[in-house]
């Protein structure tokens, strides 16, 4: 298992329509990456297209929610003992072209997990005016709690190293993940940083922030981060952990 | 129209209290997922308002018809406690159902994982039940 070490790491929820084009986007980009899909219970030929495309899938037999699946993902990338995993959106949202960007950014610098903001160069971006506020609210909880600069904390499109794929592997927030995820980071002692991107308009499906539950996704969050600052670790509890349960697959990639 | 009896209130008001904290208590320790601590901690913060408010209770008691707004309080607990075990119901169906998904993928993967190491077998592997036979052609994979 010396050969390959990077992992582009793909949640795809009824994306049958862009899934193909993201996955040969991303080989063409950066053939250095292995591609996995992680079809999250869809009802459409998501699975079967991006397989047909050169991707790994992995295919949940119901919907997990967009947390259970980006876990998938890192739990793979954990157990193959890859080194470097990149989340990109299987609607077309994410531009493949800026994984080098991210990686560079990654190395260039002591993060442990960097991620692309909308907001940084690019101001043009334009999200409804509902979901902006609801962004700056985190943006300017999560600046103040981590002391670092968070303009995009919605950003699904982040690039870790082997030390966030076993965090992730371990713990992954449920439903509604991103934000959670940097306050894990943070609190684990790791470090962070965000890298300006441009992103598109999605080329299909719907965002997972928004509309009705957009009221109840902040109160969601907003209960997290505030018991989220009461956990000396958020880490689940020893009998939760499968990590623990499986020592011979914990062993497998990590000494160096 | 009665006013809640000031025992009634303090025993509603600690009670309700400490179920807040010890609903938050549970999310801290992660034995409560953030869903259901939201309806917990609603419950909880409902109760506790309306005892602390008295007079809130009273115009709900006088709104509804209840005479005395201990039973309104009553009443509201036991609403929350309907919802409650309605969603616990609704969540119980729905683990039912993707338990026995879980169930029928494992049996098919133990399937498949079975017929892919009786295919590798040939050489240095155990024997599994049908095999030491010279049929290998006969066994074809199934699908």
């Amino acid at each position: 298992m010396a050969a390959r070490r990077k992992v582009a790491i793909v949640p795809a929820l009824n994306e049958a329509g862009s899934i193909a084009r993201v996955v040969e986007e991303i080989r063409r980009e950066v053939p250095g990456y292995d591609v996995v899909v992680i079809d999250d219970g869809s009802t459409d030929e998501t699975a079967w297209r991006a397989a047909e495309a050169g991707a790994i899938v992995l295919e949940h037999p119901f919907n997990l929610g967009i947390g259970g699946a980006v876990q998938s993902g890192y739990r793979y990338a954990f157990m193959h003992g890859y080194e470097v995993a990149v989340q990109v959106d299987g609607d077309g949202q994410h531009d493949p072209g800026q994984i080098a960007k991210l990686e560079q950014a990654l190395r260039s610098s002591d993060a442990d997990l960097v991620w692309g903001s909308r907001f940084l160069e690019h101001p043009g971006y334009e999200v409804p005016r509902s979901r902006r506020s609801g962004i700056t609210i985190f943006a300017r909880l999560l600046s103040l709690i981590t002391r670092e600069h968070v303009s995009d904390p919605t950003s699904g499109f982040r690039l870790t190293n082997r030390r966030g794929i076993e965090l992730f592997a371990r713990d992954y927030p449920h439903d509604f993940p991103e934000v959670e995820a940097i306050l894990m980071v943070h609190a684990h002692d790791m470090s962070m940083r965000e890298v300006p991107v441009s992103m598109r308009e999605r080329a299909a499906g719907r965002s997972s922030i928004g509309g009705h539950n957009a009221g109840y996704y902040m109160v969601r969050v907003l209960l997290a981060v505030f018991v989220g600052l009461f956990r000396r670790r958020p880490v689940p509890p020893a009998e939760d952990d499968w990590l623990a349960a499986s020592p011979s697959e914990a062993l497998e990639g990590a000494p160096r | 129209m009665d006013t809640l009896e000031t025992r009634v209130q303090i025993v509603a008001i600690v009670a309700s209290a400490l179920l807040f904290f010890f609903v938050m208590e549970l999310l801290r320790r992660r034995r409560l997922g953030e869903p259901y601590a939201i309806l917990w901690l609603t419950a909880s913060v409902v109760l506790l308002v309306l005892a602390v408010w008295d007079d809130l209770l009273d115009s709900l008691a006088d709104l509804v018809g209840i005479e005395t707004p201990a039973n309104a309080l009553f009443a509201v607990a036991f609403g929350f406690t309907l919802i409650l075990l309605l969603t616990f119901s609704s969540v119980i169906s729905r683990l039912s159902r993707e338990n026995r998904i879980l169930a029928q993928e494992i049996a098919r993967l133990n399937r498949e994982a079975q017929a892919a190491s009786d295919r590798g077998a040939g050489a240095g592997r155990e024997p599994t039940a049908p095999e030491g036979r010279p049929a290998d052609e006969a066994r074809q994979p199934t699908a």
